[in-house]
Parts: structure tokens; sequence; C-alpha cells
């Protein structure tokens, strides 16, 4: 039994700290480009510098009541256009933007976010830690028991997707603290080297990850010059 | 001429298994035009939100799904005229979404305490809502429930927000059918109705005397914290919001070093002048005049003089600001908690456009409008739980600030005040007691009782030129 040839799919892969709004406008450069089909399917990973965004729609009384505790922590608040709730990016959190064409893979949203589970999963797997997708779409995301490892908050026009995930590795877990998030009363957040009791960094999960997701979305990974 | 027909705007299959889709935002309202492919509205289905092309250049003449509203994939959602002149045929949508939960200022009167869950008087393409305003419930599930005679705070929705969706209903079938117990209406406050605060929960309903079917559903599990409950005790699990708050209060009494001083007002003057600016202030500008806007009003110009008071603890160094964002405590109803907005140079304002500010929130408060930049960037609060008749109070300090003034209930009081040539009278005087608390790390009590004395002076010797609207 042969699979279909992979496609080739771009990786670009920004090393240290992005900050949020340039990674921001990266993308929808990209995704620019990929609606008017001028480049290939790309991913992007990244780390962001600590950053807490808002969906433009988002009610700021019940996600972020008291934003003094971002401040006072110099972490700054962005609005972007997106839907969906308050989230918080950082150092030690390992952020995916794939930029794909979905009219090209079936138009299936959800299967689309399911791939993207499945394929954090495998990779957190392969690192020893058992994740899992759970039931109901306020869990969309990938957990360790009732811990939150890994966020999922896509955008798609025209079929292009935006946005992405962002999986904890060894991130400062009490931002989380600070703001109501995905406004489930009961979430706690994890990390990967927590649940794993050793040091897991972005050189030990981006190879497996790539992997991972290559196989899920059938693609090679070609790395571009960042 | 051409002759017009209409398209319908349908909610999209976005996939196999992908049966029904919210409405986020509408892009174009009725009577806008819309180019074929422009997105006329955003959709979001499980962590994904999806912009939808229209499907043809046209009028928009009808929405029929109105913002957070859950349909079926393929349900008409819109409707466009291509004549490019048409007129909208429905002025409003079918299905309006719930108002917004209410956001109470300070000075309202208290919330009712209980939220009574709504009888099930299906709107056209039903929208029923929890009492909060947040359990939409997709047209399938208002009929399923119909059908099957349940009441949607029967059962617990696993939905976005609480929503009961198709899958809850089924479930709670088959729950009953195999002899299961459904929650029962409104008796078991954590069911779909918000969490009422304990201190209103009814205490005479003990938690364990319930009557437990056999082969009932086993409650979700929650978490690792179970807090147990015993004989005339209920559970309230702190909501999201509530443990941000909490974190807020701890960290602010935890840094700062926190001091309280009352003093005493006589309000004569500013009850004198706030009587003949009122009705001015009504029929000319259309704001309620409070005798909030003219304790900001004093607190602002005592803060130019003594603007220690008026800085943030950052880092060890004290950072003095030469503007005043005047923060304003302001309740929010149903567990929420507390939100702080500030008023943005409040140094510039008068005392029109305080109170323009102090209107201004209220309402975008209430209708869920206040953004984030609101919220950031205070420098000085004023609390005032007078309203409900608390005399004083020790608040505490917002994060990043040093100082919050509390104002409390105006009471007519025998006074002794100085006649001609230093007798003395007894005078009934409206008094109000307003306390500070500072962070004693930067004040010391002098500097703030010099603060205090001159928000006293300020307001008992009301400047009419200098102050007026």
């Amino acid at each position: 039994m042969s699979a279909t040839a992979a496609t080739a799919a771009y990786l670009m892969d920004l090393p240290g700290l992005t900050p949020y709004d340039e990674g921001l406008q990266l993308m929808e450069n990209l995704a620019g480009a990929r609606s008017q089909q001028a480049i290939a399917d790309v991913l992007m990973l990244l780390e962001h510098e600590p950053v807490v965004t808002l969906g433009t729609r988002t009610d700021v009384a019940t996600e972020l009541p008291h934003p003094a505790l971002l401040e006072q922590r110099g972490i700054p608040v962005v609005e972007v256009a997106r839907g969906g709730r308050a989230t918080y990016h950082g150092p030690g959190q390992l952020v995916g933007y794939p930029i794909l064409d979905l009219s090209a893979m079936g138009r299936d949203l959800r299967a689309y976010v399911e791939m993207l589970e499945g394929a954090m999963i495998d990779a957190l797997g392969d690192l020893g830690i058992n994740a899992e997708a759970r039931e109901g779409e306020e869990h969309t995301g990938v957990w360790v028991e009732d811990r939150k490892i890994a966020s999922i908050g896509v955008h798609v026009a025209s079929w292009i997707t935006t946005h992405g995930f962002a999986i904890n590795l060894d991130c400062d877990l009490e931002p989380f603290d600070l703001f109501v998030g995905c406004g489930l009363q009961e979430t706690r957040y994890t990390t990967a080297s927590i649940e794993a009791g050793r040091p897991i960094t972005r050189a030990d999960a981006q190879p497996v990850l790539l992997e991972r997701l290559g196989e899920r979305f059938n693609r090679t990974w070609e790395l571009l010059p960042s | 001429m051409a002759v017009a027909s209409t398209i319908d705007v349908v909610m999209p299959q976005m996939g196999s298994s992908v049966t029904e889709g919210t409405i986020s935002r509408w892009l174009k309202q009725v009577g806008e035009t819309v180019q074929s492919d422009e997105t006329i509205v955003e959709i979001s289905t499980d962590k994904v939100d999806t912009e939808v092309p229209s499907p043809a250049t046209g009028v928009v003449i009808e929405i029929l799904v109105a913002e957070g509203v859950t349909v079926e994939v393929g349900t008409r959602i819109a409707v466009l005229s291509t004549d490019l002149s048409a007129t909208p045929t429905a002025a409003a949508p079918v299905a309006a979404a719930p108002e917004p939960v209410v956001a109470a200022p300070v000075a309202a009167a208290p919330a009712p305490v209980a939220a009574a869950p709504p009888a099930a008087a299906p709107a056209p393409i039903a929208s029923i809502e929890d009492g909060e305003g947040r359990a939409f419930v997709s047209p399938v599930v208002a009929r399923m429930l119909v059908e099957h005679g349940l009441e949607i705070t029967q059962i617990t929705g696993s939905g976005r927000g609480g929503r009961v969706t198709k899958k809850d209903v089924e479930n709670a079938l088959a729950a009953r059918a195999s002899g299961g117990a459904l929650a029962a209406p409104s008796s078991e406050p954590t069911a779909v109705a918000p969490p009422a605060p304990v201190v209103v929960a009814p205490i005479a309903v003990p938690v364990p005397a319930a009557p437990v079917t056999p082969a009932a559903p086993a409650a979700p599990a929650a978490a690792a914290e179970p807090a147990a409950a015993g004989a005339g005790e209920e559970i309230y699990t702190f909501s999201r919001v509530r443990q941000v708050t909490a974190k807020h209060m701890r960290e602010s009494i935890n840094t700062a070093a926190h001091v309280t001083q009352v003093w005493e007002v006589d309000l004569g003057r500013v009850t004198e002048i706030r009587g003949k600016l009122k009705p001015k202030f009504k029929a000319n500008h259309g704001v309620n005049l409070s005798f909030l806007p003219f304790i900001m009003r004093a607190t602002v110009d005592a803060l130019a003089l003594w603007p220690w008071m008026n800085a943030e603890v950052r880092t060890g160094d004290a950072v003095i600001k030469r503007y005043v964002n005047l923060g304003m405590a302001v309740a929010v109803d149903d567990g929420k908690g507390l939100l702080v907005p500030s008023i943005k140079n409040a140094e510039s304002l008068n005392l029109l456009g305080l109170a323009q500010a102090v209107a201004d929130f209220a309402v975008r408060g209430r209708s869920k409008k206040l953004g984030i930049d609101d919220l950031m960037g205070g420098t000085f609060t004023i609390t005032n739980p007078g309203v409900f008749g608390s005399l004083y109070g020790t608040p505490i300090i917002p994060v990043g600030q040093v100082g919050i003034l509390d104002t409390g209930a105006i009471v007519r009081r025998p006074m002794v005040i100085q006649g001609p040539e230093g007798s003395e009278a007894i005078a009934i005087r409206p008094m109000m007691y307003i306390s500070l608390s500072f962070d004693h790390r930067l004040i010391d009590g002098a500097y703030a009782s010099q603060f205090m004395a001159q928000v006293k002076q300020n307001l008992e010797s009301w400047d009419e030129e200098a102050y007026g609207a």
C-alpha cells in the first residue's frame, strides 16, 4: 500500500522571540500570497515575546477584568482581528501558524482542527507524554487529563487558514492566572516539561512536531531562509 | 429594466461533520451593498472563525439570524436582492441576540438576587435565555425541547458558554429513558443558572439531603480541589473572573503597605450648587448630575497639588504621573466581580465632562462596550459604595496605583458650626465621610492628610467660577 507522494510545503522557522505584531504581520503577508496561489502552503514556527491577545469581540469585562495585573508585569495586551477568547503567548511556548489552502484538503474545518490536535498528541507521545483531545467544542486543544497543554485558534478566509496552535513546553504558567482566557472555569494549564518531569525545550519538540504534522498533512517541509 | 431576484445566504457547509455554526459578526447590514465574494458575515465553529463570502452582488434586504445565534448548516441567514436599489423588507432581525448581562455601576440599585429562568417562550427562531443571556439554542434544540416537554434549565449545556446542544438534549433524553434524573428546574443553582453568590443562596437546602434517584448520572468530576459541603452548606466554585479578581486583591495587599484615613466633609455648598445645575445639565446635555463628578473634580485638583498620590511604585521607584486617569470602581452583576475603567486625562475635564464620562461608562458597561483601553492605565481611583448606605470603607488600592478614595453615604447630621464673632450653633448639615487608602511605601500620613485636607477644602468651598459647567 503506497501513500500519495507528500506535497512540499515551506517551513518558516523563526529563532528566538518574535514580537507579536511582527509575527502577525508576517503571517498575514504569507496568507495573502497563499490566497493568490503565489506560494505553496507554509508553516510558521516561533515563540512570542510575552503578550495577551484579545479577539476584537472579546467582552473585556468577562475576559480581562483586571488588566493592571498584566501592566504590572509589563505584558502588553494586543487586540487581534479574530474571534475567540483572550490567550497568552510567551517564551517557552511553541507557536505554529499553518497557512494552508483547505480547498485542496476537502474544506473540512473540523477535520483540520482534528489534524492539528492529532499531530500535537502524537508529537507529545514521542516525548513520552500521554496527551489527548477531549469531547466538546469548548475543549478544543490538547489535554493531559484535565490539564491543558496546547491551545488551538484558527481563522479561515477563502479557505486559507491563519493563526493556529500553541504548545506549552516550558513556559511560565502564571500569566494564565491573570485573565479569564478560554473561560472554562476548571481549566488548569500545564507544560510538556511538567508532564514529562524533565525540561523539554523547543529543540526537543520541534523535530517531532514537524514530523507528525508532515504525517497528518502529508507534507514535507522545505526550510525557508528567515 | 432587469428583473430583480432575491438570493438566500445560507449557513455554509464547512465539513462533513460540522452541523452548525454561530454567527460571530455581520460585516454587512441591512441596506448595504455587498459584492460577490466579499465577506458578508463571520461565523464560528469549534475554535475556527470563518469569513463567509457573499454568494452574489446585491443589497442585503434581510438579516434573519442575529450575532451570537447558532443555527444548523443550510439555514437561511440573510436575503440579498440583486436589484441594487432594493429597500429592506424587514426592519428587525428575527432572532435578536439577548441583551448582554447588565454591568451595573456602583450607583445602581442592588440587582435582583436571582435571575429566574424564563419559561420557554420561543422567539420565531428560538433563542432561549437562561437569565444570563447566554444559553442560545439552535432551532433543532428548541424543537426537541418542546417536543419532549423539557425545560432548558433541566439540562446542563456542554456547548460554548454553557449552550445546550443537540447532543446534550439527546443525552438528557437517554438519561431519562434509563431512569436517570434530570436536574430539577431551578432548585440546583449550579445547573444552568448563573452561580448565585453564597450569601444569597438558600441555606435551607442541604445539598446532601436532596433526593437521589437511582442511576443518577454522576456529577462531572470537578478537577482536583473538591470542597466538601456539610449539612446546611453550599459550594460556590470560584468563577475565573472571581479567581482573577482575587488575584488582583491579594497582589495589592501583598505589595502595597495599606493605610487608611477617614475625613468628614460638609457637602452643603455642593448640594446647593448641584441642585441648581442638575436641571440645566439634564435639559441642555441630557446627563444626570450626581455627586460623583463633584468629588472627582475636587480630587483631581488636589492631585495636581499633591502629585505623589497620583503615582505608581515600579520596580522599587516611584513614577509620578502628570496626567490623571481617574479610575471609577464599577460593580458588575451576577458574580462577575469588579471593573475599574478610568477616565483618561480627567484633569482636562470640567464638571460636565466628568458627568458625561461617568454616564458613558455606565452605558458602555451595560452594553459590554468597554474596551481594554478603558480598563488600562488608571492612575488614581474613586470608589463610591456610599450609595448603598456605607459610612466609610478601607478600600484596597488597585495594583499599579498608590491611592484610592472611598466616598460614604451622605447623611444629614447635627453639626456644631461657627457663627459670627466666635459664636457656635448646632445646624443640620449634609455630611459625608471620605476615606483614603494609600501605599505607605511611598506616601506618609502627613502627605496623605494634606491631600485629603485639599479635597475637603475643594468640596466645602466649591469654586463655581473654576469648576462651572
